[in-house]
């Protein structure tokens, strides 16, 4: 993305060392970002070690994209004196499928990211992970859940059939 | 992530662990972002994940959020028994923050009405903060919930109406109560007590009030949904009102007083055949002037005729956005001032031809808008009025849905369009050289879809450019979207349009069956699409991209030609 100079970059390190130029705008999308650099006006350089590079590069990757559509939308609001409901319920949509297609990973990567969306507090990707990862498990019984997220069970048969029995309606498909 | 700071430093030669996230499964999430997850779902499935394993076994208990739907399948006491778990052996240390219980309008069982009261006063000293509720009527357990002092909104639907007057009880607690949205019947009285007995009072949402005074004076009020067929009084008192949704019996109304001097949205329907009272839509309409975005339909078709009471042009000093359907007699009513709109939206019905000289009028009041979708009902064939004169100077993107020949009535200058959509039906030969006409006004256009349907009573199918004059030339036409019934003339049509359009990138075209009613067997070959087989194996559409490259455009022009010639050959 071309920026103009005089914008502030902020450098952001992931855990395995690697480093991130992004603007200051981009950077304050996480809450916790921003939290930082509004105590501490000059920093410039942010270790993360909780996130890895991988991790860290869709981040940005995805509040880049978010920054640059908010930023669109209100040029044409400046531009047109109001923003024409048509071609804004247009530009969502075109964002709905951009977060739609952003959201195809495998469901390491989406744990990896609602970890990461948790910590660097970006509201926006930790809602769009959240609900992906509840619509994994909407409608699928404990054992489809169970492989789809590669959890291993430790409970005690008895255990298990405990707990079924004290909530039946939860469990009324697989009976 | 805890585990994150206190790991130890690597003390022997091995090579440092890897910088990776410590956890790259759900069961290993910290409980903030799992307990969002677990809440985003309906409750019964959030409790299926306690058999998960150990890390998920009491997770669903102190969910924030509970939302329990009870579907016409689901087991009466199985859900009772879900819900008590839930509610009764919470820990009252963790917050509630919302609790819905939804049941499904074809529920075979009875309704839990004491386990329904009992949930209710659990909530309300579990704190609980929001309370949707979706039951048969039981006014008890409902009105309980104006006891819970934390609730800070309430959400109560019926499936069934019932016109029952509910008893609002006295000495409400619900100080904190933003946003109400009940569907009950309530008493004019109780009603008015009501809402000055809620302080905070932002959202209010009524329906099913069968009374016919209503009278709301509310100092916080932001938002108003009224739906009362019944009113024969209003009056509204709601210096911060931003947003009123209101649906009126058009019969009944007879008194309309408001002070909502921010209002900026506003949406008002008027219900069911009747006449209306001009006088009272005039004072509701003065009560509204102040509105920026204003949607208004009229669905009756006849009017009471004491009213030509336009001694005085109204006036909308800050409307931008007016979305406008009514029956045509109402066009007198509306001859407003309007001098900041930018968009219009007008479907008008009940068309009558004595009634076409208020409507060019009418549209003049709307010259200097930037967006116009305008639609007008039925086949205007009998209206043998003078043509329109019109101009929109600032015009960029007009949707009109018409029958053709009131393309004849609609003349108009629009030089700086850039996108059209137009709806004909009752499409007719007869009316070629209208449209052609109307082509030419908007050959500056760079985004054009045209849909025509045929009249049904058009034997022939025919050409809608005429054949003797030369298309305009659409010198800035990007993108062409055709939806009409793609014959033999259409497509030949399309194919001289293209000759015209040297900047245009997207063409499509959909074939549309013919409106034509008992087409002859004979008839019907004449009828049938003849665009080129698509992708699916149809002859159904067809898309190009890059026709302003020439070798392209030859190209397409041969494909939408092949089934021409080829049958052309066989005649």
């Amino acid at each position: 993305m071309a920026r103009s100079s005089t914008e502030n970059m902020i450098t952001l390190m992931s855990s395995d060392g690697e480093e991130f130029m992004v603007t200051e705008k981009v950077a304050r999308e996480c809450t916790t970002i921003r939290n930082m650099l509004e105590d501490d006006c000059v920093i410039t350089n942010i270790p993360l070690p909780n996130v890895t590079s991988d991790i860290l590069s869709m981040v940005i990757e995805y509040c880049m994209e978010h920054v640059a559509a908010a930023e669109k939308a209100a040029a044409e609001t400046a531009e047109k004196g109001s923003s024409s409901a048509p071609a804004a319920a247009k530009a969502n949509k075109d964002l709905e499928e951009w977060d739609k297609a952003f959201m195809n990973v495998d469901v390491y990567t989406l744990c990896d990211l609602i970890l990461a969306a948790n910590y660097l507090n970006v509201s926006g990707l930790l809602d769009l992970t959240i609900q992906t990862a509840a619509n994994l498990i909407k409608g699928k019984s404990p054992e489809q859940i169970r492989k789809t997220f590669h959890i291993q069970n430790d409970l005690s048969l008895e255990e298990e059939e405990k707990i079924r029995s004290q909530t039946p309606w939860a469990f009324e498909k697989s009976e | 992530m805890a585990a994150t700071a206190g790991h130890p430093a690597a003390t022997t030669l091995d090579p440092p662990p890897p910088y990776t996230m410590l956890s790259n499964q759900l069961s290993d999430l910290p409980e903030l972002p799992l307990i969002k997850i677990l809440s985003s779902l309906p409750t019964h499935m959030a409790a299926q994940t306690s058999c998960l394993s150990r890390r998920f076994r009491h997770l669903w208990s102190d969910l924030p959020s509970l939302h329990f739907i009870h579907t016409p399948k689901t087991d009466m006491t199985w859900f009772v028994n879900m819900v008590d778990r839930a509610l009764l052996c919470r820990d009252t240390s963790v917050p509630l923050e919302t609790l819905h219980i939804e049941f499904s309008n074809k529920c075979q069982y009875h309704m839990p009405i004491d386990s329904l009261a009992g949930w209710i006063r659990r909530a309300g000293s579990l704190g609980v903060r929001h309370l949707l509720l979706r039951l048969e009527s039981s006014f008890a357990a409902r009105l309980r919930c104006f006891s819970i002092e934390s609730l800070e909104s309430l959400h109560m639907e019926n499936f069934h109406y019932t016109s029952q007057i509910a008893l609002i009880p006295h000495n409400i607690v619900s100080t904190r109560l933003k946003s109400l949205k009940i569907w009950l019947n309530v008493n004019s009285a109780d009603l008015t007590r009501l809402v000055n007995e809620l302080p905070v009072l932002e959202y209010l949402d009524l329906s099913g009030i069968d009374q016919s005074t209503i009278d709301i004076s509310s100092p916080s009020i932001r938002t108003l949904k009224l739906d009362s067929e019944s009113s024969v009084s209003m009056k509204l008192c709601l210096p911060k009102l931003d947003i009123l949704y209101l649906v009126i019996k058009a019969t009944k109304l007879m008194i309309f007083q408001a002070e909502m001097p921010l209002l900026s949205k506003v949406k008002i329907h008027v219900r069911s055949h009747g006449e209306l009272f001009a006088l009272v839509l005039r004072k509701m309409l003065e009560g509204i002037a102040n509105a920026i975005d204003l949607k208004l339909s009229i669905l009756t078709s006849a009017m009471r005729t004491d009213l030509m009471c336009c001694e005085k042009q109204l006036c909308f000093p800050r409307l931008e956005s007016l979305h406008f359907s009514c029956s045509m007699c109402y066009l007198k009513l509306f001859e407003w001032e309007m001098p900041v709109l930018i968009k219009a939206d007008i479907d008008l019905s009940y068309v009558k031809e004595e009634l076409v000289p208020p409507l060019s009028g009418f549209l003049e009041r709307f010259a200097n808008v930037v967006e116009l979708k305008f639609k007008i009902a039925g086949d205007q064939a009998f209206l043998r009025c003078r043509e329109m004169q019109l101009s929109f100077f600032r015009l960029e993107y007009l949707k009109i849905s018409c029958s053709m020949c009131f393309l004849k009535l609609f003349q108009a200058e629009m030089p700086g369009l850039k996108k059209v959509d137009i709806h004909l039906s009752y499409a007719k030969e007869e009316f070629v050289p209208s449209l052609s006409n109307f082509m030419k006004n908007i050959a500056n256009v760079v985004d054009l879809k045209l849909t025509i349907m045929d009249d049904q009573d058009q034997v022939k199918p025919f050409h809608m450019l005429e054949s003797d004059k030369k298309p305009p030339l659409f010198s800035r036409l990007i993108s062409f979207e055709v939806s009409a019934c793609c014959h033999e003339a259409t497509i030949e049509d399309v194919i001289s349009l293209l000759e015209n359009c040297p900047v245009l990138n997207c063409l499509t075209i959909c074939h549309r069956d013919p409106n034509v009613h008992e087409i002859q067997d004979k008839r019907k070959r004449d009828w049938q699409s003849k665009l080129p087989r698509n992708s699916e194996g149809n002859f159904r559409h067809a898309s190009f991209t890059d026709v302003h490259i020439r070798d392209e455009r030859s190209n397409i022009i041969k494909l939408l030609s092949r089934r021409l010639s080829c049958d052309k050959r066989k005649i």
